[in-house]
């Protein structure tokens, strides 16, 4: 399995909801297969998991699938988890779950996309609108966006992952992870400015 | 009306990182936990062990001889049902079902190999998967009886045997160089 994209969030990058030390006493504890410390293990990292597959999916079955399969893989490999080259702890069950929900999305063709528009070339630098700032408004717009688009947005702003390290992941090129990330906010920009007027 | 937070706004990592953490529908951790094998002891001189010449061999026919006994063992009469009411006796008879629906995962686990395998034996395993699966769910919603969660355990463990069954068969036939059909699938 590929090593977790980044040790610990980028400073200018969000920081991953799933960026909670866990410490060697609990690690050690999971890795000799002690129930009480492997179910702490789950309930430290079970929103996390679980708000990710949501996101990406937008399925709650789905993401709740997600979830056991990913901690089922979790437990299944702690033991041979040894942290090599500084990965932490969250930055490898994180990787899991991102795989499992990759996997899922390939397997439904959820990742196609809709062809590339020349106005997806173009990176979105200005700061987003201030409905964005609304958590139930910003989820209902991310909710409508296609897939693939959410899920690149979502790996590249709550998760921190660049786009080259979301191209590995999704086995295309980084324009297409450029491209989705641009598409995606210029979507939820008109989607969040419609819903303001809406709302007026 | 909504609380907003112009700090929130400022970038879009920003606005992303302030969405609340969703919670699962349901707990999945009863499922989880019945899934996970009980750790073994010297789990690296087994290791050691599995890398000999002939050991796919040795292992299969050893699966072969436990799950005969297993089945054998499930078909004598339970005498220790709970009447309904005795909590005591349940929870006792569910600690039993909870170790033995361990050691059969650990059995299973062992017994599995889904490198390679033909198509209808990936179509029998994943029914098995699916059937397993379905009782974790049903295990996994609230309000459940004592007695509802016995028969729920009781029949967990009946898949399993059944799973481990059939694996223990296809690797018996595998190590024999048989195979459970011909057309063989690659499985990532």
């Amino acid at each position: 399995m590929r090593p977790p994209p980044t040790d610990a969030p980028d400073a200018g990058r969000s920081a991953s909801a799933f960026a909670q030390p866990v410490g060697t006493a609990l690690l050690a504890a999971a890795q000799r297969g002690e129930s009480a410390a492997l179910e702490q293990i789950y309930r430290c990292f079970e929103r996390p998991v679980y708000t990710l597959a949501l996101r990406m999916c937008g399925d709650r079955d789905e993401a709740q699938d997600i979830l056991q399969e990913t901690m089922l893989k979790v437990i299944g490999g702690i033991g041979g988890f040894r942290g090599d080259n500084g990965t932490p702890f969250w930055g490898w069950l994180r990787q899991i779950a991102v795989n499992e929900t990759l996997q899922r999305l390939r397997r439904r063709r959820a990742l196609e996309v809709e062809a590339f528009d020349a106005l997806d070339a173009i990176a979105d630098g200005a700061p987003p609108p201030a409905a964005a700032a609304d958590a139930a408004r910003l989820s209902r717009a991310l909710q409508t966006l296609p897939t693939a688009t959410r899920s690149v947005l979502w790996l590249y702003h709550a998760e921190g992952y660049t786009h080259e390290e979301i191209a590995a992941l999704m086995q295309r090129s980084p324009s297409f992870s450029k491209s989705q990330v641009a598409r995606g906010l210029r979507r939820l920009r008109t989607l969040l400015g419609a819903q303001a007027y809406a709302d007026a | 009306m909504p609380d907003l937070d112009p700090r929130r706004s400022s970038t879009w990592q920003g606005a992303f990182a302030a969405l609340p953490q969703v919670a699962p529908g349901r707990d999945a951790w009863p499922g989880i936990a019945a899934r996970t094998p009980t750790p073994a002891r010297g789990s690296t001189r087994i290791a050691r062990f599995a890398r000999r010449p002939g050991f796919g061999l040795a292992l299969a026919a050893s699966l072969l001889l436990a799950l005969t006994a297993i089945l054998r063992f499930a078909a004598l009469p339970h005498g220790d049902v709970p009447g309904s009411g005795q909590d005591s006796a349940t929870a006792t008879s569910l600690k039993d079902l909870y170790a033995q629906s361990s050691r059969l995962e650990s059995l299973l686990l062992l017994a599995r190999d889904d490198r390679v395998l033909s198509a209808s034996a990936a179509n029998v395993g994943a029914d098995l998967d699916a059937r397993i699966a379905a009782i974790d769910a049903a295990l996994a919603q609230p309000g459940l009886g004592g007695q509802q969660q016995l028969q729920l355990w009781r029949l967990r463990i009946d898949a399993l045997r059944e799973a481990g069954a059939f694996q223990s068969n296809r690797r018996w036939l595998a190590a024999h160089g048989e195979r459970y059909d011909g057309a063989l699938v690659r499985i990532d």
